[in-house]
């Protein structure tokens, strides 16, 4: 082992520089059956000769290897983990149990119907309570993620459109603060983008949007409360300019965890929205994915939706798909959803109830706040105005020392903090995009403003120190540029 | 307060407003406009922890599960023997919990396990590069005829006519409002394969390339190379199921110029096809074109190996609307398992499991060529899975059978309105399958008038 590794680490191998010939990790069945040998069932040409290089190594190898990597993450069951427009929340173990039941598991998606009846009700019931939180009239479960939602819900407004022979609506309108799935959403579904700067104040700037709007323009996309974390107060108006224009509405739900309970997506006009079940439901993200991106629709887009529907019989109360929809825009992925983590999202409503649900939003937005009016002691706030869920502090003025807001986040790293999203949105140049959650407590609140009040201190007095942060991480800042000019994306055996 | 994810006590809800200057909770949602204020979710109240598990239970228990049957059903979705190791390692909280590695000195586990991955995928499908994974078989086949129409800027792509139906609807639903032609190619009727000269007269020189399956739908192992021979301008995607790539020659050394596929067979649960992860490699001169995330090798500043997220400037959230793909994520705790599993198996355990898989498919599809009313309909070579033409309604027969506590076969009429499909059902086998639920099923179907 080399003396160089940082920490508490077992090695610096790959998996395969762990393979030794004729180490197993394995056993199945000794039912191999030879009077079917290669040759008897498969054309010579087709016969792999070559092997795939796969690792060769033990059970305990592999659990060992793995474990230890486990150890390298900061993950929300580590630690603090405010990433803005992630909602980082704790992910409830009952989850967990509860999506590891053996009769969730274990069903072939093409049973027969009969034979799945509870997983039918767990999906229905979930599309009922969504539409009740967020004031739609009708949700899938398919999407795969948030970005496969808006793709879904922009797929549906294109369907809209050319159903009613509609064919001029070739742009999308998207503030300049959006995520970057907005515009590449809209893109997959051949739309031109129009982007409309934001207001001094962080706003939609009600006087671009008029400008912009026309006959040519199928939707537009909105965050509310936004990505700086502010209510876009003047909905009411741009709901109806839209509407006026023959515009669709686009909620993207990323920012939900904020006005659960307090108003609804559906009474504010929005015509569509998807959900961010792996933010706002609490269900991990693993590493990234999978989540789950549910849509939401009003009545006028109910028939695109992606097929199958699950319905309620409403006489027998059976439970059925109805993959008969002629206006369908057709299927998003295979099969249902990522059914493992519509077990969890319902897990968790059942558990918050309406009232619950309500409570998270409250909390977070208290957290946030609580956290804004503490660090703008400190750091430029450009919006300190009451925030929703996050904020956005900017590092510009740091600068004068030399130092960006990346050197902040990486000396977060250094006190077991994962730093904020930064560099996003990218209206505010240095951003620092900070959001608790509700599941944090005001100590863990307070050890963070504490944490970052010491770092913008450092970054004054002492900005080289702060530049060489982190120091006790597995590793240090790592070379991005060169790995991306030549990029090694897998290993090769050393021959 | 009562709500147990919700740390906060009354007392520190009180010192936070007062820290603020505000009076009530009320106040901080000043902005939301009177009229569309919510007051009450008409949702009903939250359930302690012991009452979630009892209507999760109730739910679970009303579902037949594959545990409790012997299953004989695949359609891209399979059950294999999956090592206990798995999931135990998988559930850890610094896996599950960690979100997309944004701090690389912060995320070398879940970089490390990606790198990792990638190496493996590219290893099982003779590929030089490919992601950290989409978000299931279905969406990486959409992706790959997106990817293959960026590289030759073409607006026309062809697909075989066995390919996946719900592959082909999403490469459909995907096409449509990108001005994208989807066209189609037949298969022979008898022996399940694509014939050259009728897919050359579809793909035209106005085709981006063509996507095959290997194995196909119907389970038959595509002569890809003579497919590749007969048209070679056109990039050749290749839809592959990496458990039969373990026996099978890897797509890349027949020609392949990208490689999509379904990896939930790699040590993932069936969960209503819900636990899927999409594959994606290709050629390294492709590397750009490629969408989804990619990680690299790189070295820290003290010299140290270490990992990173790679050419995000292909990425929606550097790019936004000319980004290759609205990708954000990756199936990554799918993938995570996959590398398990492949970890656990290693080189000579994904042959044993092909073969044994292989061999039990062929075993039962030489006691149906024995049996009166049922018979394999197609001749060519095929990997775990086959069609059967059955006398007995395939919907009678599988009712029957579940009956029995056997699922499957899958009637094909479920995906077709072609009446050529009105008597034919689909059978598949794995490693899990014992040999006597085999015996077990060949028994019961004679029995089946």
């Amino acid at each position: 082992m080399s003396e160089r590794l940082s920490g508490y680490r077992l090695d610096d191998k790959l998996i395969f520089e762990k393979s030794e010939t004729g180490h197993t990790g394995y056993d199945i069945p000794a039912e191999e059956i030879p009077e079917f040998s290669l040759q008897d069932m498969f054309p010579e040409a087709y016969i792999r000769s070559r092997d795939a290089e796969l690792p060769e190594v033990s059970e305990v190898d592999v659990v060992r290897h793995y474990t230890n990597l486990s150890k390298l993450n900061h993950s929300v069951d580590n630690g603090f983990y405010p990433l803005g427009s992630c909602t980082m929340k704790y992910n409830p173990k009952l989850n967990e149990a509860v999506a590891a039941l053996e009769g969730f598991q274990q069903i072939h998606p093409y049973q027969p119907e009969s034979s799945i009846q509870g997983a039918l009700a767990l999906m229905y019931e979930l599309q009922e309570a969504l539409k009740i939180v967020s004031g739609m009239d009708a949700v899938t479960l398919q999407p795969a993620a948030g970005a496969h939602g808006e793709y879904t819900g922009m797929r549906m407004i294109y369907a809209y459109h050319q159903d009613r022979r509609d064919f001029e609506r070739k742009k999308v309108i998207v503030p300049d603060s959006a995520h970057g799935t907005n515009p590449a959403s809209a893109a997959m579904c051949g739309y031109e983008i129009v982007e409309i700067p934001s207001t001094e104040d962080g706003r939609v700037n009600i006087a671009e949007l008029k400008k912009a709007l026309g006959p040519d323009i199928a939707a537009i996309m909105l965050t509310n409360p936004n990505t700086l974390g502010l209510f876009e107060n003047e909905i009411c108006e741009i709901a109806q300019m839209a509407h006026e224009a023959g515009a669709l509405l686009y909620y993207d739900g990323a920012n939900f965890n904020a006005i659960m309970g307090k108003v609804r997506p559906g009474d504010m006009g929005f015509d569509v929205m998807h959900f961010n079940v792996h933010k706002t439901f609490s269900t991990p993200h693993g590493m990234g994915g999978p989540g789950s991106g549910p849509v939401g629709v009003k009545a006028v887009l109910q028939p695109y939706l992606p097929v199958p529907v699950i319905e309620k019989h409403p006489e027998n109360g059976v439970y059925w798909c109805n993959a008969k929809r002629p206006k369908s825009i057709g299927k998003v992925r295979a099969y249902f959803g990522n059914f493992n983590v519509l077990i969890r999202t319902m897990a968790y409503i059942l558990s918050m109830g309406g009232e619950g649900l309500k409570m998270a939003s409250e909390m977070a937005v208290l957290n946030a706040n609580y956290l804004r009016v503490q660090i703008a002691e400190f750091l430029d706030v450009p919006h300190n105005e009451i925030c929703m869920h996050e904020f956005v502090a900017d590092g510009t003025r740091l600068k004068e020392w030399g130092i960006k807001t990346l050197d902040i986040a990486k000396g977060l790293l250094d006190y077991g903090i994962h730093p904020p999203t930064i560099y996003f949105p990218l209206i505010v140049h240095e951003a620092v995009m900070i959001e608790p959650t509700e599941t944090e407590t005001k100590d863990t609140l307070d050890r963070f403003v504490t944490v970052l009040k010491k770092l913008v201190d450092m970054a004054k007095r002492s900005p080289e120190r702060l530049k060489e942060a982190p120091t006790t991480t597995p590793v240090r800042r790592l070379d991005e540029t060169s790995a991306t000019k030549n990029p090694v994306v897998r290993y090769h055996k050393k021959a | 307060m009562g709500y147990r994810y919700i740390p906060h006590s009354e007392d520190e809800v009180r010192a936070m407003l007062q820290r603020m200057g505000l009076q009530k909770i009320e106040d901080l949602f000043s902005d939301i406009p009177d009229r569309f204020r919510l007051e009450k979710l008409a949702l009903p109240e939250g359930k302690v922890e012991a009452d979630v598990i009892r209507q999760m239970n109730d739910w679970s228990k009303s579902n037949l599960n594959a545990n409790e049957c012997a299953i004989f059903m695949g359609g891209g979705i399979y059950q294999h023997l999956i090592p206990s190791a798995i999931p135990f390692i998988a559930e850890r909280g610094e896996f599950l919990t960690a979100y997309t590695p944004y701090q690389p000195e912060v995320s070398q586990g879940s970089l490390q396990v990606f790198f990792e991955f990638q190496t493996m995928i590219c290893e099982l499908t003779g590929m030089e590069v490919g992601n950290a994974s989409m978000y299931d078989g279905a969406s990486a086949a959409a992706e790959a005829m997106l990817m293959a129409c960026r590289i030759k800027r073409k607006m026309k792509f062809a697909v075989s006519e066995a390919i996946h139906p719900e592959y082909l609807e999403v490469i459909r639903t995907v096409a449509e409002p990108m001005g994208i032609e989807i066209v189609t190619f037949p298969y022979n009727r008898e022996t399940g394969m694509t014939e050259p000269e009728e897919m050359k007269a579809v793909v035209t020189e106005a085709c981006a390339g063509f996507l095959v399956g290997y194995p196909n739908f119907f389970g038959i192992i595509e002569d890809i190379q003579a497919l590749r021979a007969a048209v070679p301008d056109a990039l050749m995607a290749v839809n592959a199921n990496p458990i039969a790539l373990g026996v099978l020659k890897a797509p890349g050394d027949l020609g392949a110029d990208i490689v999509c596929g379904e990896g939930q067979p790699l040590g993932g649960s069936l969960y209503l096809g819900g636990m899927s992860l999409g594959l994606l490699t290709t050629k390294k001169e492709y590397i750009r074109n490629i969408p989804g995330r990619i990680i690299g090798e790189t070295k820290d500043i003290d010299g140290h190996r270490g990992f990173v997220m790679v050419l995000q400037t292909r990425e929606q959230h550097i790019r936004r609307a000319k980004a290759t793909s609205n990708i954000c994520s990756n199936h990554a705790h799918n993938a995570l398992v996959a590398t398990l599993y492949m970890a656990l198996l290693g080189k000579q355990g994904l042959k044993a499991v092909a073969l044994q898989s292989a061999q039990k498919a062929h075993a039962l599809h030489a006691r149906i060529e024995r049996m009166e009313r049922y018979r394999p309909r197609f001749s060519g070579p095929f990997f775990n899975e086959f069609v059967v033409e059955s006398n007995v309604e395939p919907e009678v027969l599988q009712k029957e059978l579940m009956e029995q506590y056997i699922l499957g076969p899958l009637p094909l009429k479920h995906f077709y309105r072609e009446s050529f499909y009105d008597h034919l059902c689909m059978f598949a086998v794995t490693e899990a399958n014992r040999i006597e639920d085999i015996h077990f099923l060949a028994a019961r179907m004679e029995e089946i008038v």
